[in-house]
């Protein structure tokens, strides 16, 4: 085939009159052959020309730079950008295409709202915890004075633990209980520190009783504060005459702390349940 | 027939990542798609950097093309989102002077903004795109009667080889030797006339 007729063969591609087949074959070369597609992009110009399109194309200075020439520089910029993430291992080709275009690879359009959202969520967990925090330091127990209490708890005997103990003489109030710590029936030795309740006379006792308590006190160390006030609250709740009559005719519950060990004040032994 | 068969093959070529039929793509569309984007904007200047931006997005887009409507279809509705998008940009940020492209640390050129500005804004651009357009109209007015009616109706009418042909009475495949003889000739007078030739940027360059 001649060079006109190969000419000719691409002026008919380009008016999309040459057949499938033959179009196939003549593409083939001329996604390869710059001089062709030279050829091509002229008769694009004729064409702008005679409609009065505006015309996209380089001086003779090459001050101007057709888009196509933009175009491929942008291009194989990003190419060459994509060769070098793949050997650093980072990035992708679309982000270098998107690079090459001036543009910063934007966040996907659905990812935004959830975006906000995860900061709104954030914000409001810091303020959450920061209110907590405030409200701790406050007026309740805090994480120091449970500290304080767990060690003192595991090595109790099971008589130091055992409850009730005798009425105190001024009826606790409902906080109370929970805060003094130097009555009788402590577990810890701080002041601050959690303690078994004594049961009053007509005022408010621990619903669960000593063991519930000793318990949760026990086990505290690894619970959030705001709940083990939470948990601690409740069990103030009751008055004393409920526990007292659902406590009444059942002997006291012994509680297990431990190997078998003998009471030194009763003289008896706490055995395994 | 029409232009979609020769489309779609250079699609096809340049899904499986042959950079020159996209680049054939491009050098075809190119002056249909700036004509396009300056509905909605004025200056050629800033429409030749949005159809840039337009041919990049959609060589980003290639292979999610497929075949459902003719590419250029395809193209001209990324073209027009891509100006409307610039539309929006412009009117969020009136004011816009990229600094970065005066010499920045990205490697232009340090006069690369005075390049853009002295773009086809200038007068002398104004001059070349105006004597392309009065060499190529020479060119057609010089032709044998035979030639330039049958480039005429092709281009500025848009008719097929077959309804050229009834027109003219005469074969297929002589208008379609007309059309290239036509064009062959209108080239060789831009060859002479511009370095290397127009809408050959590599030559030129």
């Amino acid at each position: 085939m001649t060079e006109d007729e190969r000419a000719s063969q691409l002026s008919a591609m380009f008016d999309g009159e040459l057949p499938p087949a033959e179009c196939e074959l003549l593409a083939r070369r001329l996604s390869r052959d710059e001089a062709l597609r030279r050829q091509w992009g002229s008769y694009a110009l004729i064409g702008a020309a005679v409609r009065g399109e505006p015309i996209v194309a380089r001086g003779r200075a090459g001050a101007q730079t057709d888009v196509a020439a933009r175009v491929r520089q942008a291009l194989a910029k990003s190419t060459d950008e994509a060769a070098d993430a793949a050997a650093t291992g980072a990035g992708s080709e679309a982000d270098a295409v998107a690079t090459a275009g001036g543009r910063r690879p934007r966040m996907p359009r659905w990812a935004v709202p959830l975006s906000g959202f995860g900061l709104a969520a954030s914000v409001a967990v810091l303020g959450v915890a920061a209110a907590a925090l405030f409200w701790l330091r406050g007026d309740a127990p805090t994480g120091a004075a449970v500290a304080n209490v767990v060690p003192s708890v595991r090595p109790a005997s099971a008589a130091e633990v055992v409850v009730p103990m005798p009425l105190p003489a001024a009826p606790a109030s409902p906080a109370a209980p929970v805060a003094q710590g130097a009555s009788p029936g402590t577990i810890g030795q701080s002041d601050d520190s959690y303690t078994v309740p004594p049961p009053a006379q007509g005022g408010i006792a621990l619903a669960g009783g000593a063991t519930l308590a000793n318990f949760l006190v026990a086990h505290s160390e690894v619970s959030m504060p705001m709940l083990r006030r939470n948990a601690l609250s409740t069990l103030v709740a009751v008055p004393i005459e409920a526990e007292a009559a659902v406590a009444a005719p059942q002997a006291p519950l012994p509680v297990w702390s431990g190997p078998a060990t003998t009471d030194p004040a009763a003289g008896s032994a706490v055995e395994r349940p | 027939m029409n232009a979609e068969a020769s489309d779609l093959s250079l699609v096809q070529r340049a899904q499986k990542g042959e950079a020159g039929a996209f680049d054939a793509l491009v050098r075809r569309y190119q002056h249909k798609v700036v004509k396009l984007v300056m509905r909605y904007v004025r200056n050629q200047t800033e429409a030749e950097d949005i159809a840039q931006e337009a041919f990049i997005k959609a060589y980003r887009a290639l292979p999610r093309f497929r075949g459902d409507s003719a590419f250029y279809t395809w193209l001209y509705r990324i073209a027009i989102n891509t100006a409307k998008n610039a539309l929006a940009a412009r009117a969020r940020n009136p004011v816009q002077f990229d600094l970065d492209r005066n010499g920045g640390d990205d490697g232009d050129a340090p006069g690369d903004l005075q390049d853009r500005m002295t773009d086809t804004a200038t007068p002398e651009a104004l001059a070349l795109t105006e004597e392309i357009r009065a060499t190529v109209t020479a060119a057609i007015e010089q032709l044998p009667e035979d030639l330039r009616t049958a480039i005429m109706l092709r281009e500025l009418e848009g008719l097929s080889y077959e309804e050229i042909a009834t027109a003219m009475d005469c074969p297929v495949g002589t208008v379609r030797s007309r059309i290239f003889r036509a064009r062959e000739a209108v080239d060789a007078r831009l060859r002479e006339i511009f370095d290397g030739g127009l809408g050959r940027g590599e030559v030129a360059g």
